[in-house]
């Protein structure tokens, strides 16, 4: 393996030359590109799931997929097309690629977390594989609803609810990042106001995951540990609630669709100016509307559930939200209109994507409206009208400008136009390919086919005819599709010849070489942003770029150590998916499972360690940053956000279940002196780190290290207290038997888990003060830490309040 | 038939749900006129259910609505593609302006104005929908139904009515309102017939109501709706729209029916042997099913007692002469025929050997067959194959 086959020419580095680069890059833009051929890759494995799919339904009663495999495909096709394309694909992969560039920047705010974030994001993907040699590919829908989840045993269930933590991790690292970014890195004179359109998209994007993701992972955090340990918030038979899972899950899985969407009307409105000659229409507007909709889109998730028999007033609530959605999303499709209305429309096939969305997405919005209308909803919800309706946004909706996106930045990113003819067959192939596979199914809906349904009886008026053009519809999607791939391969035969700005377009990016140099700018930027699209200002305006010489540049170091520290994750998970701590070594898959497990949890350490000794500048480095903050105190304010929405979320649901009656306390409880004593303990640990952070800043470096020290000895103190408790409380009784227990050790635990991660990172600065790696350059990861260990000390005090006193 | 032209919304002619409801239903007829009796047309735009009707005229404002809006629109959209298109030759710089605050306050306002429109039509509807106003609406005493979903069947029980029950096929009268209390007994599936009304999920551990009706007396289809495992799509059932002087003789029947005692000697006793005991210490098919006024009293599987007069096998996966053709096969190896079938197959594992021969698996497809309500009480004739009500 590791001997290189030399490359023929002299110039082209070697495959695994390419690959060690990638792996070890601290370059956003890489790290973009790593995210978008995932994203294309996901989308192709997708779409062939799904036309596979379409095959087995074109005829009644066929047996392509039948059964168990054919929601095994169902599964992998929609879990792909979400969470390895639509999602990444814009936040991720355009959003790496572009901010920086976008901003006038040279990288993100934490370009290290970033390489492990786009490794760890391939990794989760890489998981989700392995479940098929262990228990087979999950079958229970991507939405994986409780009892289904836990009634298949044996499957691949739990290695997807590891997967989507890692996964929903990992965006939530970049998501932060990004958050950080935008606020502590623009050029100099851009404010906020004066962003693109689409850093505007990123920014509201991150800030929904950040603030819903937390529901996605305390539904696959509760299925996992109901797979692996029993412990349950939703089993009825201890009076959980079913439903109780479907708000977790769908409390971030609504949000994920403006997630999925967001990004993508930012990429419009981008499009949409450029190919117009003309500024965008209600910039402000529009970025009030990118807020609206963040925060409307927090508050429809129930609109999922609406059959589930919910008292009337939260389906009514729910309800009138779903259709007020309607109004911010109009906003942004009027003004897209409104941008083009006037102008000079250079119909190239960027904006050909931008107009086929606008009109296919006003079909989908309108029936998105027709379902939050809770009666109607009654009939069509779980058939095939919303099957068409969520395709109609997503596929021939928001999936129309990721390719308006890529047809758009691909000159940027290779330096070569894609072919125009090539280009308008590709899109012509997919807009008559969406309307034939998916209008049918609207009616389908209506005539009452339910979705996931791998065979129909030829008995039903007119099933078989709108399956058979749906079919049809598919093929020419894939046809569409080929031309896609073609259009991107050809272009590589083309020298890269562009200049920076060939479409002569209005941001910053397009200042920079095509494609970007590693720096991105070889210049500064005036310092007067009078509107959102400085290239035409300054043009106007007679400013000039003002060249600054690529040498005196410098750029973060690649290390491995972010790649192993993910890669190590993916080591674990695997140990975690297929087996669990105690799986011992009585057969050769339970050593695997044991070796895996352990192994990749000292290996995580091991790597975590050496990022954190390794210097992220190789030479001494001044920081800029607009705020007051350090980029890693900011990207962990912004990642917090997460964290209290995961505790939130799973309060929420404890709090509920005591209420109604559900959860009720043992009559011996853990003892509330123990947890008093532990909560004094936690509290002078905070006050420990705060102090040592202050000595820091006085250059007291004994004091800091002693006051580390002691914040790990208190943490220690307060881990062991816990562990005894837990012994104690888990042997008096069956926690597969008590609703309340079972929270206890899930919300309890998860903390008891936080405290270690807090711990971990704590040991870091520690660690980096042992071996002088602190010096007035080089800050360490003190901030972060600290704050982490406050929020794990709040967290705690809660818990105190819920389980030890109510 | 009378409930629900409603005073105060519009009376053209067009417009009536009898007038599209039949529209529907003739085009539907005539596409498939050489078609068998069991062609089933499920939609929600039966409007001989009151839950359809009603779903209807909220919905013809919002469709209305939707119409204006999409000509709109995507005129707007065509109109700028056509008429600011760069001509060839053409460089001018178009004016550039920012925006037009009076325009976006009222591309505010105006779809603020249609939402609250829609949410009031919304929470009118669902007042009338689910609660009591329902069963007022449609007129005649409720009845009640527990709905019981299973991996991969259903069972209907008429607790006021003496508790009798019916697998697979849910019987109920023209005209009356059925309340119907939805639960599951495993994972969580959803009960669904477009022509009697919305859907509600079943859940394991919950009773949630939903209140269904149909005037005109039929056959109707019936699915699950929520992904349930591997035969989610073999999760059918039929609903059976009696007039109520037959809904009548059927209950007096199912209420007082009891099991034919076969003869002794006979293949049907040998049979009854066999569900009661099994064989060779297999499993006894009376340890899931129940016939009613018999020991079997399982629960596991979908209740059997009117077996005999009943359409269907497999829950829904075969119809009349399919049903009686695959019943042997069914009851040697159900999970080979049906993806995820809990019963257990009737063959030896490692050596593939049948346990149940040829002559017990005749025995007991006479006792199943045996299991039949009296001729007047039957809404299906086994012999002719048809139905005493019509298929829709």
């Amino acid at each position: 393996m590791a001997v290189s086959v030399p490359s023929k020419s002299g110039e082209r580095p070697g495959a695994l030359a390419v690959l060690w680069d990638y792996m070890t890059t601290t370059d956003h833009k890489k790290i973009g590109i790593l995210y978008l051929v995932t994203s294309i890759l996901g989308f192709a494995i997708a779409g062939l799931l799904a036309v596979a799919i379409r095959v087995q339904l074109a005829n009644p009663n066929q047996d392509v997929l039948i059964g168990q495999q054919y929601n095994e495909v169902l599964t992998a096709h929609a879990a792909l097309m979400i969470f390895f394309f639509l999602i990444p694909a814009g936040l991720f992969g355009f959003g790496n690629f572009l901010l920086p560039l976008q901003l006038g920047v040279r990288d993100v705010a934490l370009p290290r977390l970033n390489n492990f974030a786009v490794w760890m994001f391939i990794f989760s993907l890489v998981l989700i594989l392995t479940a098929l040699w262990n228990g087979g590919a999950p079958g229970v829908g991507w939405t994986f609803y409780y009892p289904l989840s836990v009634n298949q045993s044996g499957t691949g269930v739990p290695t997807l609810m590891v997967a989507l933590i890692l996964n929903g991790l990992a965006s939530l690292l970049g998501s932060a990042n990004f958050a950080a970014t935008i606020l502590n890195l623009r050029a100099p004179g851009m404010s906020l106001w004066k962003m693109p359109i689409f850093a505007w998209g990123i920014f509201s994007t991150s800030i929904l995951q950040l603030i819903s993701l937390g529901g996605l992972t305390a539904a696959s955090l509760v299925t996992y540990l109901e797979i692996k340990l029993g412990l349950s918030m939703f089993n009825p038979q201890i009076g959980g609630v079913p439903v109780l899972f479907q708000q977790f899950f769908w409390f971030y899985s609504h949000p994920a669709v403006y997630v999925m969407l967001l990004p993508y009307l930012a990429i419009a409105a981008e499009i949409a100016s450029v190919f117009a000659r003309k500024p965008l229409f209600g910039y402000r507007v529009m970025v009030y509307s990118l807020m609206g909709i963040v925060l409307a889109s927090l508050l429809v998730w129930v609109h999922h559930m609406f059959a589930m028999g919910l008292p009337s007033i939260w389906q009514i609530a729910f309800a009138i939200f779903t259709l007020i959605v309607a109004v911010p999303t109009g906003v942004k499709i009027f003004n897209i209109i409104g941008t083009m209305w006037g102008g000079r429309l250079m119909m190239k096939t960027p904006l050909y994507w931008v107009i086929g969305f606008v009109f296919n997405f006003l079909i989908g919005g309108i029936t998105g409206v027709s379902l939050g209308m809770v009666p109607f909803d009654y009939q069509v919800t779980m058939s095939y009208y919303v099957v068409a309706h969520f395709h109609n946004v997503m596929m021939f909706g928001t999936a129309f400008l990721v390719f308006g996106g890529l047809y758009y930045w691909w000159p940027k990113m290779t330096g070569r136009f894609l072919d125009e003819k090539l280009g308008l067959w590709h899109f012509w192939l997919f807009m008559v390919g969406s309307w034939m596979t998916f209008l049918p199914q609207y009616l389908l809906g209506l005539l009452g086919m339910p979705r996931r349904y791998y065979t129909y009886p030829d008995t039903n008026v007119m099933w078989h005819e709108l399956n058979f053009v749906s079919t049809i519809g598919a093929f020419i999607l894939l046809a569409g599709s080929i031309v896609m791939v073609w259009n991107f391969i050809t272009s590589f035969r083309k020298p890269a010849t562009l200049g920076p700005n060939p479409w002569g377009a209005y941001t910053l990016e397009w200042t920079a070489a095509s494609p970007p140099a590693a720096y991105n700018f070889a210049h500064d930027f005036p310092k007067t942003f009078p509107t959102e699209r400085p290239l035409y200002d300054w043009e106007q305006m007679g400013a000039k770029l003002k060249p600054v010489d690529p040498a005196t540049i410098h750029l973060p170091q690649p290390t491995v150590w972010p790649f192993m520290t993910a890669f190590s994750l993916l080591i674990a998970g695997y140990g975690l998916s297929h087996g669990w701590f105690n799986s011992g070594f009585g057969s050769i898959i339970d050593s695997v499972n044991t070796i895996t497990l352990y192994g990749g949890l000292v290996l995580f350490m091991y790597s975590l360690f050496r990022w954190a000794g390794t210097f992220e500048y190789a030479v001494p480095v001044h920081h800029h940053h607009l705020t007051k903050y350090n980029n890693g105190f900011l990207t962990m304010a912004w990642f917090i956000i997460s964290e209290v929405g995961l505790f939130a979320v799973l309060i929420a649901g404890y709090v509920y279940l005591r209420v109604a009656g559900l959860a009720v306390p043992p009559v011996e409880r853990p003892p509330i002196w123990l947890a008093a004593l532990n909560t004094f303990i936690l509290v002078s640990s905070s006050f420990v780190v705060h102090q040592a952070e202050q000595d820091l800043k006085k250059h007291k470096v004994t004091r800091f290290r002693l006051g580390l020290f002691i914040t790990l000895v208190l943490g220690s103190i307060f881990t062991l207290f816990q562990v005894y408790e837990f012994v104690h409380f888990g042997a008096e009784s069956d926690w597969r038997q008590n609703l309340w227990q079972s929270c206890f050790f899930i919300i309890v635990g998860l903390h008891g888990l936080h405290i270690l991660i807090g711990a971990t990172g704590i040991a870091l600065p520690y660690y980096q003060a042992l071996t002088g790696k602190l010096d007035e350059h080089n800050h360490g990861s003190i901030e972060p830490a600290s704050i982490y260990w406050h929020l794990v000390d709040v967290v705690w005090i809660l818990i105190l309040a819920i389980f030890y006193i109510w | 038939m009378n409930t629900f032209s409603r005073a105060g919304l519009s009376r053209s002619r067009w417009l009536r749900p009898e007038t599209l409801g039949a529209l529907a239903v003739l085009a539907a007829g005539v596409a498939h006129a050489q078609d068998t009796q069991f062609r089933h047309l499920p939609f929600l735009g039966d409007f001989g259910s009151f839950f359809n009707r009603e779903v209807w005229w909220m919905s013809i404002w919002a469709i209305a609505l939707s119409i204006i809006i999409f000509i709109g629109v995507s005129a707007a959209l065509f109109y700028s593609v056509a008429k600011f298109r760069e001509r060839k030759g053409d460089t001018r710089e178009p004016a550039q302006f920012h925006g037009n605050n009076t325009l976006e306050i009222v591309l505010i306002v105006v779809p603020l104005i249609i939402v609250t429109v829609l949410s009031v039509l919304t929470v009118r509807t669902m007042a009338r929908l689910n609660t009591n106003e329902y069963a007022k609406n449609v007129g005649g005493e409720t009845v009640k139904v527990e709905v019981l979903g299973r991996q991969f069947w259903w069972n209907f029980t008429y607790p006021d009515l003496g508790g009798f029950r019916n697998g697979n096929e849910m019987v109920m009268p023209a005209g009356r309102a059925v309340d119907a209390i939805v639960t599951s007994g495993d994972v969580i599936h959803g009960f669904w017939a477009p022509n009697i009304g919305g859907q509600r999920a079943a859940v394991p551990g919950s009773n949630f109501q939903v209140f269904v009706d149909n005037t005109r007396p039929g056959v109707y289809q019936g699915n699950c709706s929520q992904l349930c495992g591997a035969s989610h799509a073999n999760m059918r059932f039929k609903v059976v729209v009696l007039p109520e002087d037959q809904w009548n003789t059927f209950v007096s029947a199912a209420r007082a029916y009891k099991a034919p005692t076969p003869a002794p000697g006979s293949a049907e006793a040998r049979g009854l042997q066999i569900f009661l005991n099994g064989k060779n210490g297999s499993p006894s098919c009376g340890g899931c099913h129940r016939v009613q006024g018999t020991a079997a009293n399982g629960a596991a599987g979908p209740d059997l007692s009117f077996f005999g007069s009943r359409m269907t096998l497999g829950a829904g996966m075969w119809e009349g002469k399919a049903a009686l053709e695959k019943l042997k096969p069914w009851i040697l190896n159900s999970p080979g025929l049906k993806p995820g079938s809990l019963m257990p197959a009737y063959v030896r594992e490692k050596t593939n050997e049948a346990i149940l021969n040829d002559q017990d698996l005749n025995d007991l497809q006479a006792y199943l067959l045996s299991l039949k309500l009296p001729a007047e009480a039957e809404y299906y004739d086994r012999e002719t194959g048809k139905f005493s009500v019509p298929v829709r």
